[in-house]
């Protein structure tokens, strides 16, 4: 080939024979075939060969008995479900070809996700800080015997029940010993209250028989 | 007015085991000259033929309509002709020629307009004998591979480069590379089956 011409426009001549090409392609191809005999011979030439090989593979196709072929066909087949694994495989495979954009990005979001995910599950060795700390985090319940406590049931809409327990002791009543108040209540409210006995007990009951 | 594919397929789905055999009536033919012009052996296309609709019926639950139904059905009839061809022991590594140095050896043995000015577009008005149809798909089978699948899917299936891409996972450039390719082998080739010495020269007159 020696022809500028008709070395640009050669790849061209198939997909126009296709109707394939766009209507700017098209007719800058009509042009060069009009004044290329040799494009243009190409062209019938590839026309001729189409026609010879679809009539050829039909004067094939008529030696098939069709009626015994479909009805082997439905004969062969029976509704029975795959295997799992070859389920998955086609599953797999039909979305690789048909959604590959929305496969890949599913992975790579699964891959980042993953990323994430592990190394902060990795690096959580304990209760979270917080006010929940002892709530999920409880070692042991004991009830000290000696304390006065008294329940405060709240009830919720939804039928749960929010148990509180309060010092039972009451704010005027009068000086109680160690076993009456010591670990009543919860926190500071404890604390205080220990505090208070201390400071009410004789020397002799605060040093014990000796 | 003939009920289209989509329709058939919803219809199998729900147990219309009639549907099935509307679609495989309906394209039972363009998928043996498939497997044949692959296969090159009427009883192996038989055989693939009918192991493409059996597939086609065991893997519908899988067919989500992404692709067009007989885009999906030829890609079903192309993955069995390989692998029957691969278990052949067929010639290997008979693939991809890129465009540039083979198109000139292409250009050379296809000996432009010969089949044109003799056969016509018409192969009726050729008087195409039962031997000249043998010796057609003598020459279909000897184009390569990755050829003769591309050519198939287009002069069988009447298929749209880009429906021939989604087929075969290849792009639509390189639908349109082996396509030409391939025509100009199968014009060099019938040449030869038909003793065509008219041979010209690839230089134009533009």
């Amino acid at each position: 080939m020696k022809n500028p011409a008709r070395e640009k426009f050669l790849p061209q001549l198939s997909p126009y024979v296709d109707g394939e090409l766009s209507p700017e392609e098209r007719q800058q191809v009509e042009q060069h075939l009009q004044n290329n005999k040799d494009s243009a011979a190409q062209v019938a030439d590839f026309r001729a060969a189409d026609a010879l090989m679809r009539h050829a593979i039909d004067l094939q196709a008529d030696e098939v008995d069709w009626k015994k072929f479909a009805d082997d066909v439905m004969a062969k087949v029976s509704p029975e479900e795959l295997p799992f694994f070859e389920r998955v495989k086609i599953t797999l495979s039909e979305m690789y070809l048909y959604q590959r954009g929305p496969l890949v990005a599913g992975f790579v979001g699964a891959a980042v996700a993953i990323a994430i995910t592990v190394p902060l599950l990795i690096s959580f060795n304990g209760t979270p800080e917080g006010y929940a700390n002892s709530k999920v985090a409880v070692q042991q319940v004991t009830v000290e015997e000696a304390a006065e406590i008294r329940p405060v049931v709240m009830e919720t809409d939804q039928g749960d029940a929010i148990i509180w327990t309060i010092d039972a002791k009451e704010p005027a009543r009068p000086t109680l010993g160690p076993t009456e108040t010591d670990g009543g209540g919860a926190g500071p409210k404890k604390k205080q209250s220990s505090e208070e006995n201390e400071e009410e007990l004789t020397p002799k009951e605060k040093e014990g028989p000796l | 007015m003939a009920t289209d594919d989509i329709t058939l397929v919803g219809r199998l789905r729900s147990g219309d085991q009639r549907a099935y055999k509307q679609l495989v009536e309906r394209y039972q033919r363009k998928v043996y000259g498939m497997a044949l012009g692959m296969l090159r052996n009427k009883e192996d296309a038989h055989d693939a033929a009918q192991e493409a609709f059996v597939r086609v019926y065991r893997y519908l639950p899988f067919f989500k309509g992404d692709a067009s139904f007989y885009t999906w059905l030829f890609r079903i009839v192309n993955n069995i002709c390989i692998d029957m061809l691969r278990k052949k022991g067929g010639p290997k590594g008979r693939f991809e020629i890129e465009f540039d140095e083979a198109v000139k050896r292409d250009i050379a043995e296809a000996q432009i307009g010969t089949l044109g000015s003799m056969l016509g577009t018409n192969p009726q008005k050729s008087a195409l004998r039962k031997e000249l149809a043998e010796k057609i798909m003598d020459a279909i089978g000897d184009l390569p591979e990755n050829h003769r699948q591309v050519l198939l899917l287009r002069e069988v299936e009447g298929m749209s480069y880009e429906d021939i891409a989604r087929t075969i996972g290849i792009k639509t450039g390189t639908v349109m590379s082996r396509l030409f390719h391939a025509r100009l082998k199968m014009q060099a080739i019938l040449n030869r089956y038909l003793e065509l010495d008219e041979a010209k020269s690839g230089v134009g007159s533009e």
